[in-house]
């Protein structure tokens, strides 16, 4: 009879198990914040503000000025 | 009671047979036999004599391997050429003063502003040209991938920049590299900001 005992006692632990691997990955993870980064503030002076097609042929004509 | 301890004894096992399986199936991969199709063979695009078909193949096929820079291959010692491109590469990723600032960090600006570099040592300016140029190169290369430009058109203007900055690098004058400028300006399609 504790034969007995001790193997349905087995069979729980098992079904127990099966069912805590069969979990919803969501239920396993843990939140995490936001890893926020401080950038490090430019200098805007002298720098020229990159955007469009534009802004690189005027760089490229005051480059050119610089260079006649 | 030892005809319920035996019920018991099939119903566990029976749920247990069932935790197992359900465990199995989503904790492995399930590994399908693939079907590999031949690949078309793709073309060598270094194999075309021409730079716009060489280009024009890049937009097409992409690369996949590192190739040195079209401008870099008419100089004599190709390899500080092929380093700027390497260097500047980060840039490429940045915006406004943040990709100017990666430009001149990359070419050793020893001052920040354009006009205060190139009273001291001009070849930094005649690089971030350079730079400025492969921007517009980018442009155009994003421009074919989204089709509003034909891989025709874009490799004619990435040939047409190429050779502006060849000019660059021969130290052409200034001015003649201002009017190669203003015919590109002028070819640029106004829908590539």
């Amino acid at each position: 009879m504790k034969m007995l005992y001790a193997i349905i006692i087995l069979l729980i632990s098992i079904l127990l198990l099966g069912c805590a691997a069969n979990a919803p990955i969501a239920e396993k993870t843990v939140d995490t914040q936001p890893i926020v980064t401080e950038q490090q503030p430019v200098q805007p002076d002298d720098y020229t503000d990159i955007q469009t097609a534009d802004d690189d042929f005027d760089a490229i004509d005051s480059a050119l000025d610089e260079l006649e | 009671m030892k005809r319920i301890v035996t019920i018991l004894l099939v119903v566990l096992l029976l749920l247990s047979a069932v935790a197992f399986a359900k465990g199995g199936s989503s904790g492995g991969t399930v590994v399908k036999p693939k079907v590999v199709e031949p690949a078309a063979p793709t073309p060598d695009c270094e194999s075309f004599a021409t730079v716009k078909e060489r280009v024009k193949c890049r937009l097409t096929q992409g690369q996949e391997k590192e190739t040195t820079p079209e401008p870099c291959r008419v100089l004599p010692v190709a390899a500080t050429c092929v380093k700027y491109y390497r260097d500047s590469v980060p840039c490429y990723e940045k915006k406004g003063t943040q990709k100017d600032q990666c430009f001149k960090d990359v070419l050793q600006f020893s001052k920040k502003s354009v006009k205060e570099q190139a009273k001291i040592n001009a070849w930094p300016v005649r690089n971030y040209i350079l730079l400025l140029l492969y921007d517009l190169e980018e442009r155009v290369e994003d421009a074919v991938d989204d089709k509003t430009l034909s891989a025709d058109e874009g490799a004619q203007l990435i040939t047409d920049i190429i050779a502006i900055k060849i000019k660059l690098f021969e130290k052409a004058p200034a001015s003649e590299i201002k009017a190669d400028i203003a015919t590109l300006k002028k070819q640029w399609p106004s829908d590539i900001k």
